[in-house]
């Protein structure tokens, strides 16, 4: 068990590219945390540099308080799931599961023939050893429901299988720090649904630290007790699913959770008479004064405004009672296109001035495409986004 | 009707190919006096099938086998050795200097081997190997056919890394690494290698040639050559000698064709 501590840590390829960039993460031990990101963010780098994969160019790497900078991944007791599993096709199922056991027994290892032991007297030692490995391979094999499959080759297994024995060589060893490079992404949509909550079983049933790395939000989202969510080697925000979905801490975040994903819109601060309003291209919104005074700062730029598809409501008459919030403000716009998915619709349309949103809704709303609606907006839930300095957050609410 | 005209086109050319084993077959069943007679049937009126065991008696045959098996596995074995440990090196492992070696491995790979021949003769000559199969043998383990070296290092870099890694978090050292999941991995390569080895080793002449002056050390390529003496040109003997050694060439070639790499999946970049 350990907690892992990365303090400034980057990496510079030889070539020049920046693949992680300064990055301060704290893993407490035991928990589960999630990396994600577009490919090419630097999210699996973080994960070779923890393994020792790959060297660092500058920072510090601590498990349990122990620096482990320079050992080799052999000596940091990780043990790691890679995308395409890596099962070994020339072992059996129980050979794969041995392999690592074997590698760091003294005298069971593959290294010595057996006549040498014999010769050494280390013979008995070496059966003690391999009769250890073997109980320890088949416990783990009977938890992950794989002991029937011991004999075989992973050539000869299907995809669920093999993910199962990927998980099972990484576990047998009781490792420090469990990683994993996107271990779901080779499976079919339902097949990786249900391995998601038998992850989450077995992250509960051997609490061990883990890190996760995956590009998709909705695994992030689901797995992460906390997630961090990295762009170019850069950390955008680190926080729990909750955290990040509901106070995404720049426009980047926003956008990349949440499916469908959130609206943007530029907008700007106006004074009409006292009052503050939020004007748009096609819009004129009131404001409260508090939120108003929060962007008085950039009233001189113009700002964007984020709304989830989830806080933009169809107004029209057949919709009109749930369409009601406390704080509305209106937006016309077209039904350009609506995707049906059972419970819920998404429908996507153009605003009056050429603005595309998308907007979500019960499954029984009736609306029509080429409709002309209107759109309430839950003003309470907008996110305003710098549109310099980064994309930053200014605020949320009216 | 494609179909046959293709067929008949392979068994053509086939035929023409098969025409000198044919034609040596065919000597190696001639009496001595026929063996130059442009008039004599192609299939004798009696075969000499004692020309086979006469052939095996006038001189030291098995010997010559001998030397030849071992001479050609000592040096496959020490050329599987030596280059796929370079090709892993120059495919898998990071290391200042790695492109300027692959750049002159490649440089090696285009020179002609005869241009070594005089240095290396000087060279063993030296070192006092004269008549002994260490100038034939030990270059084998110094990786010295680069061709063998590129083809493994275009072999390994298309293994995934992830079986590496693997094996590095597993706790496996780097030689563990190459001989316990790298290796095991590469059969299509290791057997590649073996069979064009074997085949070169099995069937090198000028080598031997240079180096070797003591009869009991000749391989077969250079024992064959002592049918023709001053004694007469025993050609039909010759021919029935040759025959023989071709066998375990073929044996091995039969084994391996199965695993055989092709030609496109070893020059992929």
């Amino acid at each position: 068990m350990a907690e892992i501590i990365l303090q400034q840590v980057s990496k510079v390829y030889p070539g020049g590219v920046q693949a992680v960039s300064n990055l301060d993460l704290a893993v407490a031990d035991r928990e589960f945390v999630v990396l994600v990101g577009p490919s090419g963010c630097g999210k699996s780098t973080t994960l070779r540099l923890i393994a020792g994969l790959e060297e660092l160019s500058s920072g510090t790497i601590e498990f349990a308080g122990r620096q482990v900078n320079t050992l080799p991944p052999r000596d940091r007791d990780v043990a790691m799931v890679f995308q395409n599993y890596a099962l070994y096709p020339h072992m059996t199922v129980y050979r794969n599961l041995a392999f690592g056991l074997l590698m760091r027994r003294q005298h069971a290892g593959w290294d010595y023939p057996w006549w040498w032991l014999l010769a050494s007297a280390k013979y008995a030692q070496a059966r003690a050893e391999r009769h250890e490995v073997d109980r320890q391979v088949r416990e783990v094999a009977e938890k992950l429901g794989i002991s029937e499959l011991l004999k075989r080759r992973p050539g000869a297994l299907s995809g669920g299988q093999q993910q199962r024995v990927a998980l099972g060589r990484a576990l047998v060893r009781r490792p420090n720090v469990f990683l994993m490079d996107e271990p779901l992404s080779n499976l079919d949509a339902q097949m990786r649904v249900e391995m998601r909550a038998e992850l989450k079983r077995l992250h509960r049933q051997f609490p061990i630290t883990t890190i996760y790395v995956t590009h998709d939000q909705e695994e992030a989202m689901t797995l992460g007790q906390r997630v961090v969510v990295q762009r170019a080697g850069v950390v955008q925000q680190i926080g729990t699913p909750e955290d990040i979905y509901h106070q995404p801490l720049n426009r980047f975040v926003a956008g990349f959770f949440g499916s469908p994903a959130m609206n943007f819109l530029e907008g700007r601060l106006a004074k009409s008479g006292v009052e503050w309003t939020l004007v748009g291209d096609a819009y004129r919104w009131p404001i409260s004064d508090s939120t108003a005074a929060l962007l008085r700062h950039h009233a001189d730029a113009p700002f964007l405004l984020g709304i989830r598809p989830e806080a933009l409501m169809i107004d029209n008459a057949a919709n009109r009672e749930t369409a009601r919030t406390e704080t509305p403000g209106f937006l016309k716009g077209e039904v350009e296109l609506i995707e049906r998915l059972g419970e819920r619709i998404d429908v996507h349309l153009v605003t009056g001035a050429g603005q595309r949103l998308i907007c979500r809704a019960p499954g029984q709303s009736t609306v029509l495409e080429g409709e002309n609606v209107t759109l309430a907006v839950d003003l309470r839930r907008i996110h305003y986004f710098d549109q310099q300095n980064e994309q930053k957050r200014i605020t949320n609410g009216v | 009707m494609r179909k046959l005209w293709r067929y008949l086109l392979l068994i053509i050319v086939g035929v023409l190919l098969a025409l000198p084993l044919l034609a040596a077959f065919s000597t190696s069943l001639q009496p001595l006096e026929q063996v130059y007679n442009p008039r004599a049937p192609l299939w004798p009126a009696q075969p000499q099938w004692d020309n086979y065991q006469q052939a095996l008696i006038k001189l030291p045959y098995n010997r010559f086998l001998l030397n030849s098996l071992i001479l050609s596995l000592l040096a496959v074995v020490g050329t599987l050795w030596s280059t796929s440990l370079a090709g892993y090196a120059l495919a898998r492992l990071r290391w200042r200097g790695r492109s300027l070696c692959l750049a002159l491995v490649l440089i090696v790979l285009v020179i002609p081997g005869h241009v070594y021949l005089i240095p290396h003769f000087l060279l063993f000559k030296t070192l006092g190997w004269m008549d002994s199969y260490k100038p034939l043998i030990v270059p084998s383990f110094l990786a010295v056919e680069v061709f063998y070296i590129f083809l493994f290092r275009q072999f390994f870099r298309q293994l995934p890394s992830a079986y590496s890694d693997l094996g590095r978090i597993d706790g496996a050292s780097e030689p563990q690494v190459f001989w316990r999941i790298i290796m095991p991995l590469s059969k299509p390569a290791i057997v590649t290698v073996l069979a064009l080895n074997f085949a070169y080793h099995w069937q090198d002449f000028l080598h031997p040639l240079i180096y070797l002056q003591s009869v009991e050390l000749f391989p077969l390529p250079l024992g064959l050559r002592m049918y023709r003496t001053l004694e007469g040109d025993w050609v039909n003997y010759l021919m029935a000698a040759s025959l023989l050694s071709l066998i375990p060439a073929a044996i091995i070639l039969f084994i391996t064709q199965r695993y055989l790499l092709h030609q496109s999946t070893v020059i992929r970049p």
